[in-house]
């Protein structure tokens, strides 16, 4: 156990070396693009003017988060590969499937941390924006009196669609890891295994369109397996119900895909997938 | 005390070509051995088995008499490229890395092996030259306590003198009961210190002898080296 959270220690701290940078460029752009857009990029030192001047930058700030959000994700699917595939990281005394799983949490640990950070940012700049807006003082003030009434009629069911929703998310956000890792094992895997004879390129579309055909095969072959495969999936684009059960049942099957995805990655990483030469 | 390595029917394949082939060697506590062998022979691919970053094999590989890979990277140190660590990184952040993550890695003779070295703990891997970088893979390797070590060429980008100077204070560094495996091509500089060769042909060990049964022999380890592969072009 030692070795698992020091390995994760170190996974983490790589991971989240470029967060304030990231940060810094997200303010710095949205600042830059709230300048340029408003009233045609003059600022006047208006009490007026100025209060809407920090409205609209918490707003770009806001859509941007999600932007950067996205682009951290994808830099952490990148970082994940990179780890599985170095001599320098695969020679630490850890078992494989522990390395595995430490390297997938140790991804999602530092999304979630740069999801804080980005939610401080923005309540930070929500104060900010609070203090100059007189408008948006106003209706914080009332937002929060509605929320207050609803909260009084909060019930299981909705508690249950909310955390649900946030599990969703969640089990997305793992999906992705799994689903990356299962197609760059798997076409290594081939690689290693296809005759050296037939030209690299050649390999790669090969064991690229065998990946298709056998993942096409696979759900073709089980008209029930794609029901429980594509439910969680029609459940997120609203092409359920909608009702409790639907969520639950999305989240069993959300879940199970999971589990499934982490059980291939392991066996294809301990058994098949071996560490570039580090020369 | 069981021995630093044991290897038993080892096969290995990779894109359908087999790359070695009923293998098996044993090396006892306290050896430093030469593995050699011609480019592509397999010396590389064998030590990534040992240390478990090579797949898909067959047979058994035993480290201190361990089989299982994390137990066997635990009780051997490889002279790894540094290829996890970004240009940009500098000797005391890759030190700390070893020293989480390592728990035998020991910081104080790391110290004493990077001034042997002449290397400033203050330079970014992008500011040094392959020598130097090969000298820091050396003082890393050696800083852990470890039953084996596998060095992999580990000599290609030092000059000479340093070269010489390194090979003569390698039985200084390595615990008493460690054995190492050494890789190179610079046979006849490293000779002074061997117990043993190995020699891999034909994608399987051809030959292990004791340096004193070469030297019976009125042979240097070069001349040995050489005239084994005389005897089998002539056969």
């Amino acid at each position: 156990m030692a070795i698992f959270n020091r390995y994760f220690t170190v996974l983490f701290r790589l991971k989240t070396k470029w967060i304030s940078l990231l940060l810094i460029i997200q303010t710095v752009a949205s600042f830059a693009m709230t300048f340029f857009n408003f009233n045609n990029g003059h600022v006047y030192i208006n009490r007026q003017i100025f209060s809407n001047f920090f409205t609209l930058w918490l707003a770009i700030f806001i859509v941007q988060a999600l932007l950067f959000i996205g682009i951290f994700y994808l830099t952490t699917c990148f970082q994940n590969e990179r780890v599985s595939g170095n001599q320098t990281w695969r020679l630490i005394p850890i078992d494989d499937k522990k390395l595995y799983f430490d390297n997938i949490l140790s991804s999602f640990a530092a999304l979630l941390f740069f999801a804080i950070l980005e939610i401080i940012c923005t309540l930070i700049l929500s104060a900010v924006t609070f203090t100059f807006d007189g408008q948006f003082h106003s209706s914080i003030i009332e937002m929060f009196a509605d929320i207050g009434r609803h909260l009084q009629q909060v019930d299981l069911e909705i508690m249950f669609d909310f955390f649900g929703a946030l599990m969703m998310v969640i089990l997305c956000a793992f999906l992705g890891y799994f689903i990356i890792s299962f197609l760059n094992y798997s076409s290594r895997a081939l690689l290693d295994f296809l005759p050296q004879a037939l030209s690299k390129i050649y390999v790669r579309v090969i064991s690229v369109f065998i990946i298709i055909l056998v993942a096409w095969l696979m759900i073709k072959a089980n008209d029930v397996g794609l029901k429980i495969i594509s439910f969680p999936f029609k459940f997120m684009f609203g092409e359920t119900s909608g009702t409790n059960d639907d969520l639950a049942l999305a989240l069993l099957l959300m879940l199970l895909i999971n589990i499934l995805f982490w059980f291939f990655d392991t066996i294809l990483f301990s058994k098949f997938f071996e560490a570039r030469e580090g020369k | 005390m069981a021995n630093p390595l044991e290897i038993t029917d080892l096969v290995y394949k990779k894109n359908q070509k087999k790359i070695i082939t009923d293998l098996n060697l044993t090396l006892k506590p306290g050896k430093i051995v030469a593995l050699l062998g011609e480019n592509g022979a397999g010396k590389t691919t064998l030590m990534r088995i040992i240390s478990g970053v090579a797949k898909n094999y067959q047979g058994t590989v035993k480290v201190a008499g361990f089989a299982k890979e994390s137990e066997r990277k635990d009780h051997l140190s490889f002279t790894d490229g540094l290829t996890g660590f970004s240009h940009s990184v500098k000797v005391n952040e890759i030190v700390k890395f070893y020293q989480i993550l390592y728990h035998d890695f020991s910081l104080k003779q790391f110290e004493q092996l990077r001034k042997f070295m002449n290397l400033d703990s203050d330079l970014r891997l992008s500011e040094m030259s392959k020598g130097m970088k090969e000298k820091l893979i050396i003082a890393l390797t050696f800083s852990r306590k470890t039953d084996l070590y596998l060095l992999d060429e580990p000599f290609s980008g030092i000059d000479a003198m340093a070269r010489k100077k390194i090979i003569k204070s390698i039985i200084l560094w390595k615990q008493e009961k460690s054995t190492i495996l050494i890789s190179d091509h610079f046979v006849n500089e490293i000779a002074a210190v061997l117990d043993e060769v190995v020699i891999i042909k034909n994608k399987t060990i051809c030959m292990q002898k004791s340096t004193e049964e070469i030297r019976a022999d009125n042979q240097t380890v070069e001349d040995f080296y050489e005239s084994f592969y005389q005897r089998e072009e002539e056969e």
